[in-house]
């Protein structure tokens, strides 16, 4: 770009629209990546834990899953060590804000609801339980889902909504289970219940996050 | 109709560049702006200066681990000359669509 005192007025007002829109398109790659990372890392740790629990027949590696924050971060600190950092604006500022919110929520659920299961299989019958208990993993992947489709709104990607609203649809059709309820003996998939969270976590971090997310990143 | 004149020094592409950039971001570092803008460093370099010679901008020189980091934030001042020149544009441009 040269200095230029012959602008006109139409081509003022197109570098203005260019660089306004170059500036969310940067918001929307950097999100895409976040997305894709973060859905990639949740599949393979879906995986891991499964196979993990599925070796020592207990549920105890999913104590695994609080490792996954820091694995996140770790691995976006090395994607983005040669990258230009993206500035803080408005739109990315309208991001983070919706995804820390949403995650504060469902942090907040997930240890009052971990803790409320614990005191009910302790003073509880097995049937009382089965009941009143509080399903983490659904409830924190559909605030998730929510958090997707929200992004999409503020990034003016309406894929981006519609992959939160379809992960959203899978989650509650529980696709997988069906499958998987077919294939095995319903006593078997019966005592492999300890093992669906890594199912429905494995769905969404494919449907709600990586897909979308690589969407975002290999835009122009 | 009397038009607006326009402020000469966002009447220049790439000072406007960077202007609608910051406008949009607020805060950016100096290798972000080059890759958004296109422009060569050396080019960037001078129009910055400018634009914070006039107050429109605040430069920051810093580092980020042992490399120097140059941060460009709009100032107050800016964002109202920024205003200022959207508003008279919009005077020219409505003569044009008439």
């Amino acid at each position: 770009m040269e200095e230029n005192m012959e602008l006109t007025a139409e081509r003022s007002l197109e570098i203005i629209t260019e660089q306004i829109e170059k500036s969310r398109r940067s918001v929307s790659k950097d999100t895409g990546q976040w997305l894709f990372v973060t859905g990639l890392i949740a599949m393979i740790m879906s995986v891991i834990v499964a196979s993990a629990n599925l070796l020592s027949w207990t549920p105890l590696f999913h104590l695994l899953w609080f490792a996954l924050p820091v694995v996140i971060w770790l691995v976006m600190k090395y994607v983005n060590r040669n990258r230009v950092p993206v500035p803080e604006s408005l739109v990315g500022t309208l991001v983070k804000k919706t995804w820390y919110t949403i995650l504060a929520f469902a942090l907040v659920y997930s240890v009052i609801a971990t803790v409320w299961n614990i005191v009910l299989q302790h003073y509880e019958s097995p049937e009382v339980f089965l009941h009143a208990g509080m399903h983490i993993t659904p409830t924190i992947l559909t605030l998730l889902a929510v958090a997707v489709s929200m992004t999409g709104l503020i990034l003016k990607k309406s894929s981006l909504v519609w992959f939160g609203l379809l992960s959203f649809v899978i989650l509650k059709c529980g696709l997988l289970s069906l499958i998987l309820g077919r294939l095995l003996s319903p006593t078997v998939w019966a005592k492999l219940s300890f093992i669906r969270p890594c199912e429905l976590i494995f769905l969404f971090a494919l449907v709600g996050l990586m897909l979308p997310g690589w969407m975002l990143k290999k835009q122009k | 109709m009397a038009f607006q004149p326009l402020d000469p020094l966002l009447h220049a592409e790439l000072r406007l560049a960077v202007m609608s950039l910051l406008i949009a971001d607020e805060e950016a570092e100096f290798p972000y702006i080059k890759e958004q803008t296109g422009a060569t460093a050396g080019n960037l370099s001078v129009q910055i200066e400018k634009l914070s010679a006039a107050g429109y901008i605040k430069v920051k020189k810093t580092f980020k681990g042992k490399r120097p980091c140059t941060i460009c934030r709009i100032t107050a001042k800016g964002q109202k000359a920024f205003t200022a020149y959207v508003e008279a544009l919009k005077g020219y441009l409505e003569v044009g669509d008439k």
